[in-house]
């Protein structure tokens, strides 16, 4: 029950209701026939697996975006959110994990952003940003640079200003992720004045155990559909996991072990290495012949340390710790060299940095083949071109018009086939597949898997780096889960189950 | 495998293609002039005409390339103005035109180094590297390169004149040179590997460095260029006008620069258009101003006309490929 009585008789009509929310994104649902509501002074949990839909609901709710269909239903009426600030001002503010502060601006001055007067002076906001701090039991200088504040303090300034706005609805998305236990127990602290205050709280967070905790409601997302939505005080760890990668078991079933899966060669060895916060003492081996697939959550330092080894990020100078190619050290400051060596990366964002869009297949295809000519190389073939290009189309199967259609026209899974062609013609010896299949369709995706096959069985060493984890275990001759910037554990897949992997991946 | 279909020409689709439209207008404006004002058509006014815009159309040429790089180049002119201006500088003191032009090449190579050094490997705008170094080149000319501002050709040079007053086979030496430029750059950017380098990496610098393109000697190489290019339209122009103002650096003459690569279609976003497009904007500005002087407009008209020209086709540009805004704000699930 609800501990907070006197909000006891709000319980039947709810702050906020989402009710059938769907968004569509391109030909795939983010989000599907979801239903949630927000009661005054509770918390609701949001769980799910990356790529549930965890947060395209939060985004709905904050008017970040605009749901395809469905409706969301504000203290009683219908409303449509056109931009976030339509949301702020009606009261509904969301916490981002990256925080959106100004950070070369004032405490105060952030609190005031998009509120101030034409005309006001520092001083005033200064005091009213005082009072409002104090009132939270937040206690840093009103005065002091964004800049110069830790993590925790930013979501403080961020929680002062959502609050500034009158906030009844907050939103935190994942919060708790760049905390230190103490500052967690500070923001839990506040989560229970916010409470008490009446404002309804949406928490989403991969730390099961802090769902519990403060949480009256828990949600799991899967697939962008609800399928759990209980009190918390009925559900465990063992349930959530559960319905988080409770899927149809038979996908992973079907496969059919190769009698050759044992490793080749060593081929590549990461040592210990260090990048920033992302990165934390990472140690892996790859294998000739063998598809190594890196499961665990977002921000567990995977594509970091994919971009090291690929040349594209550059690991700390001084005990940034060793990678070995062949037995060789290396430590590469382009990709370019990598690529030389036979170190290919393909990218978890195919729109921001996977294809030319100004580009036909055939030159997206093409230019990858040109990359690794001799400099003395200086003509370009036109029929040397087409004959590439029409070699790869047919061979990952890209399904298109002709080579001369525009990339940026494709769908995501034939988009993803010529991001992968481009890869492959570079006959590299190890590959890095980042997310492979993310908003491919299914079945672009098998095909995508077929590929991956293939390429390991011709002697390529293959990292696959997934959050999905029925492709885990769909095409993994070994598992590596991450946690925190380094991997944790090594399994074999025909012992690992979703269950054991997400185990070892939350924290 | 099926063959593939040959890419149809059609009138919708040649209307996407920014220099077909261009041709388009351009040929209309031609016809109203050559039906309305007596004297346009006519083979002298004709031969004035491509000659006035052929050094506008080779630095075009070099502009094109820069920003269909991503960069952009603001100390062209500059250049053409300091090594113009002290090679001329020098062959009046009595030094031979080989050693003059040898250190004019090299002072155009270097300044062309510099800006690509700092844009590429220290990661600096190019607006603001290039801007940077046209002030520090039209100072350091006024100050050791030149002793005047305008520096005359020097008598004993007779041949020079030939670069740019002279004919072959009737077709005078500049517009040759136009011709020339702009067939070796549309060449080098379509048929060459690193002219699809350079669309690739206007295109998406980020996706260029991780498919391996070595995307920071291209911008080096790129810088090169256009101030070679650049050296090139400076001996021209003061071989054509006898001598070298070197004001010209404080004037408007970089923006009818990328005036014409912009309504020649190259994207200030970078990886698109091409020279062809660059050619026929150079000729419309050509043929406007040859027409507003033929009706005897004052000067400050054919600023607006110019300007009228960019804005419009700017607006164009942003209606062909307009920006979705959904697509902009949503990043991801």
């Amino acid at each position: 029950m609800n501990p907070f009585s006197p909000q006891d008789a709000n319980n039947a009509s709810p702050v906020l209701q989402v009710s059938g929310g769907g968004k569509l994104y391109g030909d795939s649902w983010a989000i599907r026939a979801v239903d949630v509501s927000l009661h005054v002074g509770q918390c609701l949990g949001l769980a799910g697996e990356n790529g549930a839909g965890k947060s395209t609901l939060s985004k709905a709710i904050a008017g970040a975006i605009r749901l395809t269909e469905g409706e969301i239903t504000y203290l009683g009426e219908k409303q449509v959110f056109k931009a976030p600030i339509d949301a702020l001002r009606c009261g509904i503010a969301i916490v981002y994990q990256e925080t959106s502060l100004v950070s070369s601006m004032t405490v105060a001055q952030n609190v005031h952003l998009g509120t101030e007067k034409l005309f006001h002076t520092r001083r005033s906001s200064t005091i009213q940003a005082v009072q409002l701090l104090q009132s939270i039991g937040f206690h840093v200088d009103p005065s002091a640079l964004v800049s110069t504040l830790s993590a925790a303090q930013k979501q403080m300034v961020e929680i002062a200003r959502a609050l500034h706005w009158n906030a009844r609805v907050l939103i935190f998305d994942e919060p708790t992720a760049t905390l230190t236990p103490e500052e967690k127990q500070h923001l839990f602290a506040l989560f229970g004045q916010l409470k008490q205050r009446g404002v309804a709280l949406v928490f989403i967070s991969h730390a099961l155990e802090e769902l519990l905790d403060q949480c009256e409601t828990i949600s799991v997302l899967r697939d962008g559909e609800l399928v759990l939505c209980e009190p918390a005080t009925s559900l465990t760890r063992e349930e959530i996991v559960k319905h988080m990668v409770g899927r149809e078991m038979s996908l992973s079933g079907s496969r059919t072990w190769p009698s050759h899966a044992s490793a080749g060669e060593k081929t590549v060895s990461v040592e210990n290495i260090y990048m920033g916060q992302a990165v934390k003492g990472m140690s892996f081996s790859l294998y000739a012949g063998q598809v190594t697939v890196m499961a665990g959550l977002v921000g567990a330092g995977r594509t970091e340390v994919a971009k090291i080894l690929s040349g594209s990020f550059r690991r700390r100078f001084l005990h940034g710790g060793r990678i070995y190619l062949d037995g060789k050290p290396i430590r590469y400051r382009t990709p370019a060299q990598a690529i030389r060596d036979g170190i290919v990366y393909v990218t978890e964002d195919r729109r921001a940095n996977g294809f030319f869009e100004t580009m036909s297949i055939e030159e997206n295809i093409f230019i990858g083949w040109e990359a690794i000519q001799r400099w003395t190389k200086f003509f370009s073939s036109k029929s040397q071109s087409r004959r590439i290009a029409e070699h790869w189309m047919a061979n990952v199967d890209i399904r298109a018009a002709g080579l001369s259609s525009l990339v940026k026209h494709l769908s995501g899974g034939n988009q993803q086939k010529v991001v992968f062609a481009r890869a492959i013609l570079q006959k590299p010896k190890v590959v890095i597949f980042d997310e492979p299949t993310k908003g491919v369709d299914v079945g672009a995706a098998k095909d995508i898997h077929r590929v991956i096959r293939e390429l390991a069985e011709n002697g390529v060493a293959v990292l696959v780096i997934s959050s999905s984890l029925p492709e885990v275990l769909e095409v993994a001759d070994r598992i590596l889960v991450t946690r925190l910037g380094r991997v944790v554990e090594e399994m074999d897949p025909r012992d690992a189950t979703p269950e054991r992997i997400m185990f070892a991946a939350t924290y | 495998m099926t063959p593939q279909p040959r890419k149809m020409i059609s009138l919708a689709g040649l209307l996407e293609e920014r220099w077909a439209v261009l041709a388009l207008v351009t040929a209309l404006i031609i016809v109203a002039f050559a039906m309305f004002l007596p004297g346009f058509f006519t083979v002298e006014n004709w031969v004035a005409l491509i000659r006035s815009v052929s050094v506008l159309g080779i630095l075009g040429v070099g502009a094109a390339i820069v920003i269909i790089a991503g960069g952009i180049d603001i100390c062209v002119v500059a250049i053409m103005a300091a090594t113009a201006g002290w090679f001329l500088q020098m062959t009046q003191d009595g030094a031979s035109v080989a050693l003059a032009f040898s250190l004019c090449f090299v002072l155009a190579l270097a300044i062309g180094l510099v800006n690509g050094v700092l844009v590429s490997f220290f990661e600096m705008p190019a607006l603001l590297v290039t801007i940077g170094t046209a002030m520090f080149l039209s100072g350091l000319t006024k100050l050791v390169l030149v002793k005047q501002s305008v520096v005359y050709v020097p008598e004993e040079l007779v041949d020079f004149r030939f670069i740019g007053q002279g004919y072959m086979g009737g077709i005078p030496v500049p517009v040759i040179a136009f011709v020339c430029f702009a067939v070796i750059g549309h060449i080098f950017l379509r048929k060459t590997r690193y002219g699809h380098f350079i669309y690739a990496r206007g295109d998406n610098p980020e996706t260029a460095r991780i498919i391996g393109l070595p995307t920071r000697p291209l911008v080096v190489g790129v810088f090169v260029i256009s101030a070679l290019v650049a050296l090139c339209a400076g001996i021209i122009t003061a071989s054509a006008s006898g001598g070298m103002n070197i004001n010209i650096s404080h004037g408007t003459l970089i923006f009818d620069v990328f005036l014409v690569a912009v309504i020649g279609g190259v994207s200030l976003s970078g990886g698109q258009g091409g020279i062809l497009g660059v050619a026929i904007g150079a000729l419309l500005i050509g043929v406007l101003l040859n027409g507003m002087t033929l009706m005897n407009l004052n000067n400050i008209y054919q600023d607006l006309f110019k300007a009228t020209a960019l804005l419009v086709a700017i607006v164009w540009d942003s209606l062909l490929h307009p920006v979705d805004p959904e697509t902009a704000r949503e990043g991801d699930l």
